[in-house]
């Protein structure tokens, strides 16, 4: 039996409803979920999918649409739901409806991820009470952006974002983010996965961290002009435990880059930036240290405020002798490289790495915007060597995003090991108290399942992660994962081995 | 008033936060012991094109 059961007035976002419809699809006597706010879409796609639905639903009201054998198993199911979407409110406790309600000074961050049409009002509403935004929601205009930013650094707030994955404020990691220690270097970056990279090599290298400033993906595009960047740079100048300032971004709009880079020569602080992809000639005459991937720019960070050497990871020989063992033990009829990557940056940085170490090995991808890759015809089916950047709407429109939920991934992984053809499944693992408590336990069977093929992952994390960055380490290397210690070592060792490979078919 | 006089500074301890939308932050807020409250916010309501014009025309 079909039924559709409303929680009136009550709005919860998209990413959780999904999730929690996943599962309660995995419940006893259920055989099919959907969770889903009231809006004509939704609707249409339940009509589809045979259930009847509720005369008094409205775009207010949350639906949860089950499929079960019973009533019983129906109002399990509803209860479950009930319990998943509690926010453990008291009776005594104030209740919060939207900004206008917060007091003054009650609140330090407001940490929003609403639909875009709605988020710039509260975010306003929250400057002009004086509180930093922190804004999750990434389908702004440039325009609204370019002007919320410039009205939050005139009212002396952080705006982080819109389309800010991941920040670190007094310690405590905003959504997607990890926790990583203390320390004396300040990071500002316009690339969620790229920044956390960064924090979290640098305290794997023994320093640390006064703040991670998300600025969000796009701003420094043209239309926005790096108004977060140059703001933020502005107050890491004059924050006394900041003692160098890191710039973290992918490749941008070039006057924009040049602009921040200026902006930089103006500072009294070190800066040490990595706009990946960029030429050396960006750099060039300005007092920036410029360097070209992640793991580069948490080095060259460490290494200016401890005066030492830091030591990361296998040197190339080794990197060398591990890819020829790898490629030794993969038989001839396999012969292509899967990416399934979470992480934008961690996605881009790899294709690059393989534009660099091995130009003739052509990859293909369901990323926009990349110079070193060829376009898929479908997200849906890999071709050739592929590289899957997960975290696109490609990805998300259809099931909660995979650093929140694995299902998606996990399934795209069976897939890839159904293919008799594929050599190596590369992979990012990202840790954090914002995303999925157990991000590889999925894997593990599938992997000692097959070992003919052969796994390269990184795991990104901050020591204070909940999931434990050591453990989740000796889970993969247990079941014969080649861990690297980054997503740039990542790269590089399965560039070396499918150099091995293309060489053997060639 | 200038922008850096009226700055409100960079947290140096345990942010207190304000959570709209996803229900997942809130939890890791909670998580890492953190003041959090999340927002019970609903969509405010659309009127339709027709009811507008209607209103607009007895208002």
């Amino acid at each position: 039996m079909k039924k559709v059961f409303l929680l009136k007035n009550r709005y919860v976002d998209s990413v959780t409803l999904m999730t929690v419809a996943a599962e309660i699809s995995a419940l006893d006597g259920i055989d099919g979920a959907e969770c889903g706010m009231g809006t004509k879409q939704n609707l249409d796609i339940l009509k589809e999918l045979g259930y009847g639905l509720p005369a008094d639903v409205t775009m207010n009201d949350v639906m949860i649409a089950l499929d079960a054998g019973g009533e019983a198993a129906m109002k399990d199911a509803c209860a479950y739901v009930e319990r998943s979407l509690s926010t453990g409110h008291s009776r005594r406790q104030k209740v919060y409806h939207d900004v206008d309600s917060i007091g003054e000074g009650e609140f330090d961050i407001l940490q929003l991820s609403l639909p875009g049409e709605y988020a710039v009002k509260e975010a306003y509403k929250a400057i002009d009470k004086g509180i930093h935004v922190f804004m999750f929601t990434a389908d702004i205009s440039l325009e609204e952006e370019h002007d919320l930013k410039v009205y939050a650094r005139d009212h002396g707030c952080l705006m982080m974002g819109p389309d800010a994955g991941v920040g670190l404020l007094g310690g405590v990691a905003m959504a997607a983010g990890s926790i990583v220690k203390s320390g004396p270097i300040g990071i500002i970056g316009a690339s969620g996965s790229g920044s956390q990279e960064v924090a979290c090599l640098i305290e794997q290298m023994g320093s640390g961290v006064t703040c991670v400033l998300g600025t969000g993906g796009r701003d420094l595009k043209k239309a926005v002009g790096g108004v977060s960047m140059m703001a933020d740079m502005d107050r890491l100048e004059r924050d006394a435990d900041t003692k160098l300032i890191c710039l973290v971004s992918m490749l941008a709009d070039r006057e924009v880059m040049e602009k921040v880079l200026e902006k930089a020569d103006t500072l009294t602080k070190p800066v040490v930036a990595v706009f990946l992809g960029a030429d050396s000639a960006l750099y060039e005459g300005h007092r920036v240290t410029g360097t070209y991937d992640l793991t580069e720019a948490a080095k060259a960070c460490v290494k200016q405020v401890t005066g030492k050497e830091p030591q990361l990871g296998m040197t190339g020989e080794e990197i060398e002798a591990l890819a020829a063992r790898t490629a030794d033990a993969i038989s001839p009829e396999r012969k292509y490289f899967r990416g399934l990557y979470t992480g934008g940056t961690f996605a881009e940085e790899t294709l690059m790495t393989y534009r660099e170490q091995a130009p003739e090995i052509v990859m293909h991808t369901n990323r926009d915007n990349t110079q070193y890759a060829v376009r898929l015809k479908t997200h849906k089916q890999s071709e050739g060597n592929t590289l899957l950047d997960m975290g696109d709407l490609d990805f998300t429109a259809e099931a909660p995003h995979t650093v929140f939920d694995p299902a998606q991934r996990a399934l795209r992984f069976q897939q890839e090991l159904d293919d008799p053809q594929v050599a190596v499944i590369a992979m990012d693992i990202i840790l954090g108290p914002g995303v999925a408590p157990d991000p590889v336990s999925c894997y593990l069977p599938m992997i000692r399942q097959h070992p003919e093929v052969k796994y390269v992952f990184a795991v990104c994390g901050g020591e204070g992660d909940p999931q434990g960055k050591d453990k989740i380490k000796k889970q993969l290397r247990e079941a014969g994962v080649i861990v690297a210690e980054s997503d740039h070592e990542s790269a590089m060792i399965s560039a070396a081995i499918m150099k091995k490979l293309e060489a053997r078919t060639a | 008033m200038s922008a850096v006089n009226m700055e409100k500074p960079i947290p140096k301890e345990k942010p207190s936060v304000a959570n709209l939308g996803i229900k997942l932050f809130y939890d890791s807020m909670i998580a890492q012991n953190t003041r959090c409250v999340q927002i019970e916010w609903v969509p405010p309501i659309k009127q339709s094109a027709e009811v507008e014009e209607l209103l607009n025309e007895f208002l």
